[in-house]
């Protein structure tokens, strides 16, 4: 094969179109994770406190919505449930999951519900702007 | 690193002295304990019975005369409840008694001596006993072996494991083909369901594949296996057995990825799984079943010093009692409930790392867990593994593989493959942890499963190729894909590799997608 050329990380790309919406019962974590989101200049972020605000948003707007962030345990429905209910509907939106403890089988389902990506809590806003770096090029493409 | 001797040195012999006479007790006591004898002291018949009811012991010298129960009567008793192989007695008796000597015999004394007690020939008479008693209990322990099929625990298991991925399975099968046949006009749900029977239908396949591991059956059918290899083929075998409440971690330290053993594959999968599911049956709460594999130089203890692979189970459940510990690789010992274990578990994982000519150690730690140690020498052979087949022209060369895949056990395949065959791996189980990764560290080909939630192989490969356009991308597919993704973009120039492959296509196929462009497919194809 020819000479490896030098590898240039690619540049980060803009995360100010990006539009999230975030999943979380508690509301502490919940605006933390929003007040990341907008340091790392994502403008659009819509926020539910439970599951079922969340899939009104996703069925009257789909089009608002680039990537579920999700949180795990909640009550009434959780995050699994929800990551199912939305993948009646949804196959191709990036749907992440942040987790405090999960354990393999929940992993594994998941996995089989089509989950796109796990952050493990406690997490670095780089580690949220690396996955949201990700879902920019796929909304990139897919424009 | 130093690990005890698989199966301790055989602990000192214990030896019950009886005499009314506590001089008597005291000089053979000496005696004996200075020739490595663990002894017990009882002072007349009573107390005699008592202390063989309750502790193991090993031979008892019993003197004839006695005034509370005479030992004649406390040999006949002891006869009563154990043969005189399990429990040898010596009698002790003076010159003159030469009836007590034949009563004695009659009754099943195994030897005597008189008094005074000549030394040299009392300690060779017990030695003599206690030699002939462990030869027996070894006789009796092969013979167990033999009796029982020691397969027969394992694959019980297995089967029900086998059984419930299979029922999974048809459900799967059976549900998209009635949905295929509910939906005879609308040919794009059609092609939906019936894609989703074919991927139910590979998983079955690779699920085979496992079981077969078990039904190679020769005697012995020993071959140079790579024990990394083996482990990941029984990871997937056991996670069904585990159940949901146990966490399975496959520890493989960096060293001990190539190491090879020269043994039976089947029996070495017997062995993890046989150690595994007592793991499991320690832990009725859950837990975490770690296997370790890693490479352990041996100075003293396992039969020989030398270099051994070292393939570990541990478990976070009760531990053992210590005096179970010493009987755990006794032939029908369980401490299950009847009916749950046959005993014959850890005798199996025994035999077969003593034919293999290593050895099998046990730590454990009540409340804390359980470790098993399986050693067994290294070779410095490799397997006439598939991948070894493979030419030199077609394998890596240190390239970086950025491999996505969905399903894990695919992925560890393609993994182990690729890495055996050169190649740096990056793995991903789906496209946008692709994308992470393809952002952050050079990527010489991607290596893509076709169908994931969110972001599936074409479209990962169209985002990658925005930035580098000369990124070469093998598709890795289960069915006819070019038909039932016709709504997507194949991308130009595309590789595909059908699912189930062989190393030697992969091969084939990553050789050809790195070579330099424009290439000539049929000179790579060779």
């Amino acid at each position: 094969m020819t000479a490896p050329a030098p590898f240039v990380p690619l540049k980060a790309p803009s995360l100010a179109e990006l539009q999230v919406l975030v999943v979380d019962d508690q509301a502490n974590a919940l605006n933390l994770i929003k007040d990341m989101l907008k340091s790392m200049g994502v403008q659009s972020v819509f926020t539910a406190a439970e599951a079922a605000g969340a899939l009104e948003l996703l069925k009257e707007r789909q089009d608002l919505v680039d990537v579920v962030l999700c949180d795990w345990s909640m009550p009434e429905m959780s995050g699994l449930e929800l990551l199912r209910e939305v993948r009646k509907t949804h196959k191709d939106l990036p749907f992440i999951m942040v987790t405090g403890t999960a354990d393999p089988s929940s992993v594994l389902a998941a996995k089989d519900g089509g989950v796109s990506g796990y952050i493990k809590k406690p997490f670095s806003s780089e580690e949220l702007r690396k996955k949201m770096s990700s879902v920019a090029r796929v909304k990139a493409y897919r424009s | 690193m130093s690990p005890e001797s698989p199966r301790d040195p055989a602990p000192p012999p214990r030896l019950l002295i009886v005499d009314d006479v506590a001089a008597n007790r005291e000089i053979l006591a000496r005696l004996f304990t200075g020739r490595g004898f663990q002894t017990l002291e009882a002072e007349g018949g009573r107390e005699a019975l008592e202390l063989i009811g309750r502790e193991r012991l090993d031979l008892v010298l019993l003197d004839v005369m006695m005034p509370d129960i005479d030992g004649l009567e406390v040999l006949r008793r002891i006869r009563a409840e154990h043969s005189p192989v399990a429990l040898p007695v010596i009698m002790v008796t003076a010159r003159t008694e030469s009836e007590d000597v034949v009563e004695a015999l009659t009754a099943g004394a195994n030897d005597y001596i008189t008094k005074p007690v000549d030394f040299p020939v009392a300690l060779a008479r017990a030695q003599t006993q206690i030699g002939r008693k462990r030869a027996e209990d070894e006789v009796r322990e092969v013979e167990g072996r033999l009796r029982a099929s020691q397969k027969m625990e394992a694959i019980g298991h297995l089967a029900g494991g086998v059984a419930h991925d299979f029922n999974n399975l048809l459900l799967v099968v059976d549900g998209y083909a009635r949905i295929a046949l509910r939906s005879a006009g609308d040919a794009a749900a059609v092609t939906e369901a019936l894609s989703e029977v074919l991927r139910a239908c590979d998983r079955a396949e690779s699920l085979i594949k496992q079981l077969l591991v078990f039904s190679r059956r020769q005697i012995v059918d020993r071959r140079i296996v790579r024990v990394r290899e083996a482990l990941s083929e029984v990871e997937a075998l056991l996670r069904p057995l585990l159940g949901a409440r146990i966490r399975l971690v496959l520890e493989v330290a960096p060293e001990a990825a190539g190491l090879c053993v020269d043994t039976d594959p089947t029996e070495l999968a017997q062995a993890i799984v046989n150690l595994a599911i007592n793991a499991r049956d320690a832990m009725p709460e859950g837990g975490t079943v770690t296997i370790g594999l890693r490479r352990a130089e041996v100075a003293d203890g396992v039969p020989t010093p030398g270099a051994y692979a070292e393939v570990s189970v541990t478990d976070t459940g009760s531990g053992i009692d210590p005096v179970a510990l010493t009987h755990i690789f006794d032939p029908f010992f369980t401490t299950k409930e009847q009916g749950k274990g046959t005993g014959l578990g850890l005798p199996m994982v025994y035999g077969f790392a003593q034919q293999s000519g290593g050895g099998v150690t046990a730590e454990t730690e009540l409340g804390t867990g359980s470790t098993f140690r399986v050693f067994l020498p290294l070779s410095d052979q490799q397997p006439a593994a598939d991948v070894t087949d493979v030419e030199p022209a077609l394998r890596g060369r240190g390239e970086t593989i950025l491999l996505v895949e969905d399903d894990d056990q695919l992925l560890r395949l393609a993994r182990c493959t690729l890495e055996e065959l050169g190649y740096q791996v990056l793995a991903a189980s789906n496209g946008l942890e692709a994308l992470e990764i393809e952002g952050e560290q050079p990527v010489d080909l991607v290596l893509t499963d076709v169908v994931m939630p969110a972001l599936g192989g074409f479209e990962l490969a169209a985002i990658l190729r925005e930035s580098r356009p000369e990124l070469p991308v093998v598709f890795m597919s289960g069915y006819p894909t070019r038909g039932a993704l016709k709504s997507v973009s194949i991308p130009a120039g595309a590789i595909f590799l059908p699912k189930p492959f062989k190393p030697a296509d992969l091969a084939r196929a990553v050789a050809r997608a790195l070579a330099p462009q424009p290439s000539n497919p049929e000179e790579v194809a060779a």
